[in-house]
């Protein structure tokens, strides 16, 4: 999400003077406390996954149980459902939103705006009709996805570091980036190298298998070993010598990442039913309608007030009017185009999974130009 | 929708009411199509109503599946290109249409300030009766089946209402004025349509079905075969006074109904009139592209109109304003809204054990037991604000 960092002045460690910094310590939080530790940093995936784990262990829930055990299966199985509606299928409307919303984004993002969904359009109409393009569609979405995830964790990371007033110097940015980049080549190049590690069909798609050799694994994994290390040797560093620790939120942030990256088997398959609605779907929303409605709030010159009330504006008419709109569109997206097709003899998941495709794959590219630190009026709103 | 007309307690001339209707009409000797300063003769467009609001869409995608396909409901997607073609057609009026415009209430009784104060009762209590509706269908499926037995009862019943309100208008906009006695033989020819097809369907089993998508239907009946015959013989007699009096009117006043009135009548009686295969076409793509499109048509003229008519515009121009963005605008929230309703619900709950089949019944029950009520309120000719908005 986020993609960069602030243009740098130099070596030094704020992104402005000291008028820009008190402006950025506004609020600490995305939201406020406890909506950030359940939907921003993870609190609520982690929470939903040891419960299923502490009542079903690494077997598959099943509402059909008796007694509590199939109570709580229904109840884990409500959310998962829920939350895609919620979080899930319509945070990928929000960058719709974000485009569209003014004319001068409009005029901004044209090519993301007016060009590229046509890509998606025909890359979809492609993939239905050629089966080997779907799924290389949705094979190269699976590995593509996981950057996307680090990405965003990196910008919404840094937001709450300059959030908090720390710092990082260019190079010690870079090393926090590059530890995370290296973080997506090991999980993708698991993917591109392991049969095991790679799905053979992912809900009715079949997918291709490359079997890379597995050399270009191990020094990707190498990589990953160095830039912890770097990273590491970097926050303890500015720990000593600066005397800041790096913000919790941020912590929490990277080791979530690093929990679904890192994840295998069952527990990887409980993570990723859970964290796309409740880490990265939240997450990206949170963000977004506060970008919303604080650029609403600009507008009528009271953004820093819409900034500490996040949460109260979060029930205000324009932001309830806004969830409305892309929980709405994101159900027409990914549930009422695929129930359309079912009449043509499509099967439902197998639309829904290519169109998850090449809607994210739409959402990816311009995730990577609408939301850019360096630009002083976004950076200006993601941090009030 | 348009529930009742300009309440005339006498004959127009008499009326406080009738000359705002009247003067303008009767004054008028050009054509009213040619004089922007008179009502818009049209809801929309001549060709968009022609398509979309009295009909012309719906017959003609009879005649066609008469011709390519015979008297048969279009089936067969992958061995049938004309099948394919008109369920298609059908597939995307469900949505765009049919489902869409049940969000379009909700968007008048939201719409304004003074529209949220007005309707209160309707945006809110009402609307929260259908939770212990829908939570009573959910735990008691039987109870579904009841409550979309109710729907298809009371159903033509909304169509004909609807067509009836959006008929008036026309005559109103071309200045063909009912008196009282004249307007309540039309209504009463109408209702007789209603009494007749509603009694039908609770005597004979052939016209009840047993199973509607997945949800099985009771049947209310067999009332007495005689009622049957009361309702013919009521709807035969309102139709020659009908006949009688539009004749009459031709005569002594030279005025002849508007064609746009009389195709609704012509289509809205086809639908609850015609019997076996034609009748299941005419359900087939009536729903779409008459009675929803007509809908969608006439709240989103009201709805552009409300917002700017305040500001001075002409209505003129305000009415052709529905065919370019505010209009496509319109038309997107209420097709998601719709959508979300009638997919989105239904898919959710059959994702956590529910049969998506009787939720879809469910959630059709429910929003449209909402819409008939509130669709008898919101739209009345006798309400000054709305009368002056729908005959602009």
């Amino acid at each position: 999400m986020v993609s960069t960092t602030f243009t740098r002045d130099g070596d030094t460690a704020s992104p402005a003077p000291a008028k820009a910094q008190e402006k950025v310590l506004g609020n600490r939080w995305i939201v406020n406390p406890v909506f950030d530790s359940l939907f921003v940093f993870g609190g609520a995936l982690w929470a939903i996954f040891a419960l299923q784990i502490f009542w079903f262990h690494w077997d598959t829930i099943d509402p059909a149980l008796p007694g509590a055990a199939g109570t709580t299966a229904w109840v884990l199985l409500f959310m998962s459902t829920f939350g895609s509606y919620l979080f899930a299928d319509s945070h990928t409307i929000a960058t719709y939103m974000r485009i569209y919303a003014t004319p001068e984004n409009r005029e901004r993002f044209k090519l993301y705006a007016y060009y590229l969904p046509w890509c998606s359009v025909l890359l979809f109409g492609l993939c239905l009709l050629y089966p080997k393009a779907a799924g290389f569609c949705v094979y190269l979405h699976l590995m593509w996805v996981f950057q996307h995830y680090v990405g965003q964790t990196f910008g919404i990371s840094l937001i709450y570091c300059y959030k908090r007033g720390y710092f990082f110097k260019p190079w010690e940015r870079e090393t926090y980036r590059w530890f995370m980049h290296s973080f997506s080549a090991f999980v993708i190049s698991r993917i591109l190298c392991f049969r095991e590690l790679s799905p053979d069909d992912l809900y009715g798609v079949k997918l291709p298998f490359y079997g890379l050799p597995y050399q270009l694994f191990s020094c990707c994994k190498i990589a990953l070993i160095v830039m912890t290390l770097a990273f590491v040797t970097v926050v303890v560093r500015k720990y000593i010598l600066e005397k800041k620790l790096i913000p919790l939120p941020t912590l929490c942030l990277i080791c979530t990442i690093l929990g679904i990256g890192l994840s295998t088997g069952a527990a990887n398959s409980i993570v990723w039913v859970y964290g796309p609605p409740f880490f990265h779907g939240s997450q990206y929303l949170a963000v977004s309608l506060g970008f919303y409605l604080k650029e609403k709030g600009m507008e009528e010159g009271r953004m820093s007030d819409v900034g500490r009330n996040l949460m109260k504006e979060f029930t205000s008419g324009t932001a309830l009017k806004y969830w409305a709109i892309v929980i709405m569109a994101g159900i027409f997206v990914y549930v009422g185009i695929p129930n359309i097709l079912q009449n043509y003899g499509f099967g439902f998941v197998y639309v829904a999974t290519i169109i998850q495709a090449c809607v994210n794959f739409h959402h990816f590219v311009t995730d990577g130009a609408i939301w850019r630190l360096r630009d002083q009026k976004c950076r200006e709103i993601l941090l009030a | 929708m348009v529930s009742s007309s300009i309440p005339s307690s006498g004959l127009p001339s008499s009326s406080a009411l009738e000359p705002s209707l009247q003067d303008p009409m009767a004054k008028t000797e050009t054509p009213l199509a040619s004089n922007p300063a008179g009502p818009y003769p049209w809801i929309i467009s001549p060709i968009f109503d022609f398509m979309f609001v009295f009909g012309g869409g719906a017959v003609a995608l009879l005649i066609l599946n008469y011709l390519y396909l015979g008297w048969r409901v279009p089936d067969g997607l992958a061995t049938n290109p004309a099948a394919w073609w008109l369920m298609t057609v059908g597939f995307l009026s469900q949505h765009i249409f049919a489902d869409s415009h049940n969000s379009a209430t909700y968007l008048r009784i939201w719409g304004s300030d003074e529209d949220r104060a007005r309707f209160k009762f309707h945006r809110t209590w009402l609307a929260y009766s259908t939770i212990p509706m829908f939570i009573v269908g959910l735990t008691l499926p039987g109870m579904t089946g009841t409550f979309v037995y109710i729907y298809l009862v009371t159903v033509y019943w909304h169509y004909v209402a609807q067509s009836f309100g959006i008929a008036l208008i026309y005559c109103y906009k071309r200045g063909y004025i009912f008196n009282n006695m004249e307007k309540e033989i039309f209504r009463w020819f109408m209702f007789s349509m209603v009494g007749y097809t509603t009694i039908r369907f609770v005597s004979f089993r052939e016209f009840s079905p047993r199973n509607w998508f997945g949800v099985d239907m009771p049947f209310w009946g067999p009332l007495p075969p005689v009622l049957t015959d009361i309702g013919r013989f009521l709807m035969i007699g309102m139709t020659i006074a009908f006949v009688v009096m539009l004749t009459r009117k031709f005569f002594k006043e030279n005025k002849f109904m508007p064609i746009p009135a009389l195709m609704i009548v012509g289509t809205v009686a086809g639908l609850g009139l015609s019997r076996d295969v034609a009748n299941s076409m005419f359900w087939f793509y009536v729903p779409g592209f008459f009675h929803g499109s007509q809908y969608l048509a006439v709240c989103m003229a009201y709805y552009i109109k409300e917002r700017g008519m305040p500001k001075g515009m002409n209505t003129w121009e305000i009415t052709k304003a529905a065919l370019g963005s505010p209009g496509l605008k319109y038309l997107g929230l209420v097709i998601l809204s719709g959508c979300f309703f009638y997919v989105g619900i239904p898919h959710f709950f059959g994702q956590i054990g529910f049969s998506y089949p009787l939720v879809a019944g469910l959630v059709l029950a429910c929003v449209n037991y909402h819409h008939f009520v509130t669709d008898a309120a919101i739209w009345r000719l006798r309400d000054p604000r709305c009368r002056k908005i729908l005959l602009a």
